[in-house]
């Protein structure tokens, strides 16, 4: 099976699988997404698992998100990134990335898939 | 010998460390002690783009560890030591190190290790490593994060053995 985007969630506890529920219910997923997390199992197997996703569904393009710059799933991330150098990897993962990326994942290119995706994330974050 | 905190965790720099136990303890300084990320360049620069531009960092072999904690010159005050296993401990004070302290923030699951507390599972080798340190004098508290209760691992070991 070939499809063209293969996104993995990594973060702490369960916000991975969380996200992945609140965005699915949101917006129509346009993508299967992959949650892992790093309470639930070692990075090892994180990173295993990853990577047999990868050889098995041989997408065009990956995507890694994860919650915490910095943590121990960003570290996971840049080690699976190194072993694939196209794997696109962003820290600060929250819903409304998420409904972004089902919502134009279809429509834009794959440069500006991330950069819109970055960008309604931090669009997300609003003051009142 | 003054360190701030040593500690061991097998995920070295990340979130707890960052956020939690530098804010808390209002440390200057990480030490990175691992002979591995120390050899490997990619690594390390990974290790040193996460820490806050505020904190110094270092990262050393054990030993250049072993002799920058061996002077007293040496100011650790606000220094935070991280190494990802017993067997460093055992080897710095192998190496004539004198660590009085130390704090065990995680070692996480593995195959061939043993559950002891949530954040805590243990290999035989590493056990046996930790029983060796604390023969020769060395106090372990474990306590992932600044805000959780320490536990002192004798008394874990002990709960454990009697069941």
């Amino acid at each position: 099976m070939k499809d063209a985007y293969l996104v993995c969630i990594i973060t702490h506890g369960d916000l991975a699988c969380a996200l992945k529920a609140a965005a699915e219910k949101l917006a129509i997923p346009t993508t299967e997404l992959f949650c892992f997390s790093n309470q639930e199992k070692t990075l090892e197997k994180i990173e295993a698992e990853i990577t047999a996703l990868v050889q098995r569904r041989r997408p065009q393009k990956i995507l890694i998100l994860v919650d915490l710059v910095g943590g121990s799933c960003w570290f996971s991330a840049n080690r699976l990134k190194r072993n694939y150098s196209d794997i696109a990897l962003i820290g600060g993962v929250n819903i409304p990335m998420l409904v972004s990326f089902f919502t134009n994942a279809r429509r834009l290119d794959w440069p500006g898939l991330l950069e819109k995706i970055t960008a309604d994330a931090k669009k997300g974050i609003v003051r009142a | 010998m003054n360190v701030q905190l040593f500690r061991i965790d097998d995920r070295l720099i990340h979130g707890q460390v960052v956020i939690g136990w530098v804010a808390f303890l209002n440390s200057h300084q990480i030490l990175l002690c691992d002979d591995a990320v120390y050899e490997n360049n990619w690594e390390k620069e990974l290790y040193l783009s996460i820490v806050p531009e505020n904190i110094k960092t270092l990262v050393l072999d054990v030993n250049q560890t072993a002799q920058l904690l061996s002077d007293p010159q040496n100011d650790l005050s606000r220094t935070i030591i991280l190494v990802n296993s017993p067997l460093i401990v055992e080897k710095l004070l192998n190496l004539g190190v004198q660590l009085s302290k130390i704090n065990i923030g995680g070692i996480h699951f593995r195959e061939g290790r043993e559950k002891y507390l949530p954040y805590l599972y243990l290999s035989k080798t590493e056990l046996e490593s930790l029983q060796a340190s604390m023969q020769k004098g060395t106090h372990f508290d474990c306590q992932d994060m600044p805000q959780s209760k320490a536990i002192p691992l004798e008394k874990l070991l002990n709960k454990k053995k009697n069941g």
